[in-house]
């Protein structure tokens, strides 16, 4: 199911009661899956993947680096 | 008593915090004092964990934490490719550069930057070397610290009322206070702590929007579709969460490398390494840096973009063509006192570590690089006149932060690019290439320095198409070039071999 911006805007604008009352069942629905979606965050759909990647990539950037410094000797030439 | 009510609980955070730096700053007066090893440099006689805390600290500031994260307001999620970048120099500056660097400057005797350059290439240029890097230090420097103390200026004016000058002045002379009092040791131990709380103030921050919203999801599905405008007017619509949609990578990149490469060429993170004690102190910081800036910098880095959720159109409007306020309003609009205190603190922390830092470095490249090579002091004299200096020095910014000349994010940025291009290749030569010359040291540094000032103020600005290509990346490139070429080229100029076993410890 695909929605399409001005969908997007009627869920985001004018999602009350009301509103639900005049859209038909199926649109409702619509609305709600989308929203539920967007709250578990699955699947990046807030975040293209590029953006996400950069946050990701930080994190996986720190754990490399500890595990390179944890096998490395060393030296700084004092007694 | 109604500005009390209101402010009492934050002024206090902030009284507690300062107080502490000064007492800081005062039980460190007699030990710094004894001599130039101990202003300058601790005496490299301090733990790992203080080192490593001290490095994250001086190297993010109210840059990042007002100026960077509240570009992103106007820049969108993305903006933390900048972070990325940042974390892979960190990285770098720590496998690469810090144990070589604590090893051969402890070898030469070197306390500064400038006199490491003298020391090692030991050529006829060394002498002009030492003042090129020092003038550099002192050019670069102002701007650093202007960006900074505006940055600290503008948020105790948007939290407190208090004006942006006397915010200016309050945040200059506190720390050069216990800088002036406690040299190397004060600025050391107060980024250590300063260090602790920004780490946790970063967490905190990050959530903010979120508590204000409602939650993650709905915070996330508010800026995911904005009504909000871009600088020049344009609809924002999905742009906040999508890959350079209102920002061009090329942007980034400069930003991003400009300011990163600080934590391979700038003194100010460079010197930390001369005052780590033992091996074990230095593999510990070599892990720990990376973390406290990676997770720092994964709150932070988006942080502006995230306060659209919580923000109107007109206030939007507004913010977008002055991100420097971004963080002052999230705070404001957040409105708990006891929250606002601790991240202001925080927030103050970040400021003044940076500024601590290079007030420091400033006052030992003017008296031990300039002043003391040509009209040598007894120990005593020369701790004195870079106390003097360091006070000096901050009147001067003081007054140019009165009225700064552009926003802190391309003020520090600017200073990051003309370290990085007029430093790097002669340290990078120095630790690492024997046959590394100072006739290549000294016309690369020449070359990244005029390159950088000549980009940005001949072509970036007047040239159609160049306004994205920071000026780091051409003058980075050429001063490589230049060192690489030069140094072939004079290659009769290298030192003796018993120099250099003595510096490479052989």
């Amino acid at each position: 199911m695909v929605l399409t911006d001005d969908d997007a805007m009627v869920c985001k604008n004018s999602y009350d009661h009301e509103t639900e009352n005049r859209l038909s069942e199926e649109f409702v629905l619509r609305c709600r899956t989308r929203k539920s979606n967007k709250i578990n965050m699955k699947g990046g759909e807030e975040m293209d993947f590029l953006t996400g990647l950069a946050y990701w990539g930080m994190a996986v950037l720190v754990i490399i680096n500890t595990i390179i410094v944890a096998k490395m000797k060393i030296n700084i030439g004092d007694k | 008593m109604e500005y009390l009510a209101k402010n009492g609980i934050i002024l206090a955070w902030i009284i507690v915090y300062i107080g502490i730096c000064l007492y800081i700053g005062y039980f460190f007066k007699k030990k710094a004092s004894e001599g130039v090893n101990e202003f300058y440099i601790a005496k490299r006689e301090i733990p790992g964990w203080v080192v490593s805390l001290a490095f994250y600290s001086t190297f993010i500031s109210t840059n990042t934490y007002i100026g960077q994260a509240g570009k992103a307001f106007q820049t969108g999620l993305c903006w933390a490719w900048v972070g990325l970048f940042w974390t892979v120099f960190c990285m770098i500056s720590w496998l690469l550069l810090g144990p070589r660097m604590r090893s051969q400057t402890a070898n030469l005797s070197s306390v500064t930057i400038p006199d490491y350059f003298d020391y090692r290439y030991k050529s006829s240029l060394s002498k002009a070397i030492r003042v090129l890097a020092a003038v550099v230090i002192i050019f670069a420097t102002l701007w650093y610290m202007v960006g900074i103390t505006k940055g600290c200026a503008h948020l105790l004016q948007s939290v407190m009322g208090i004006p942006y000058v006397w915010g200016a002045f309050l945040v200059v002379f506190i720390t050069c206070a216990y800088v002036m009092w406690g040299g190397m040791y004060s600025v050391l131990w107060t980024d250590a702590i300063q260090g602790l709380m920004m780490f946790f103030v970063a967490i905190i921050l990050v959530m903010l929007p979120a508590i204000y919203v409602g939650g993650w999801g709905d915070l996330m599905q508010n800026i995911s579709y904005v009504t909000h405008v871009t600088k020049k007017g344009a609809p924002m619509e999905n742009g906040l969460v999508t890959f350079c949609s209102l920002v061009s990578f090329m942007y980034i990149l400069g930003i991003g490398l400009s300011v990163g490469m600080k934590q391979i060429a700038e003194p100010r993170c460079l010197i930390r390494f001369y005052s780590v004690d033992n091996a074990k102190s230095m593999k510990f910081a070599m892990i720990a840096t990376p973390i406290f800036l990676g997770i720092s910098l994964i709150c932070v880095m988006g942080l502006g973009a995230l306060v659209h959720g919580m923000t109107t159109n007109e206030e939007a409007a507004f913010l977008v063509k002055h991100t420097d306020q971004v963080i002052g309003f999230m705070l404001d609009k957040f409105g708990n006192p006891w929250l606002s205190g601790i991240c202001l603190a925080g927030l103050f922390a970040a400021g003044m570590s940076s500024l601590a830092s290079v007030m420091l470095i400033v006052g030992t490249a003017f008296i031990g690089d300039i002043w003391n090579l040509y009209k040598p002091l007894p120990p005593a004299k020369i701790v004195t006149n870079t106390k003097w200096t360091i006070f000096l020095y901050c009147i001067l910014v003081f007054i140019v932060t009165a009225k700064p000349p552009a926003g802190i994010v391309e003020l520090t940025a600017f200073s990051g690019a003309v370290f990085a291009s007029s430093f790097f290749p002669a340290i990078f030569g120095g630790l690492y290439l024997r046959w590394g010359t100072g006739h290549a040291a000294f016309w690369s540094m020449l070359i990244g320095m005029i390159s950088c000032v000549g980009w940005r103020w001949g072509i970036r600005f007047n040239v159609a198409g160049m306004s994205d290509i920071h000026e780091i990346i051409p003058s980075f490139i050429l001063a490589i070039v230049a060192y690489l070429i030069i140094a072939k080229m004079t290659q009769d100029k290298v030192p003796d071999k018993e120099h250099l076993d003595m510096v490479f410890g052989n």
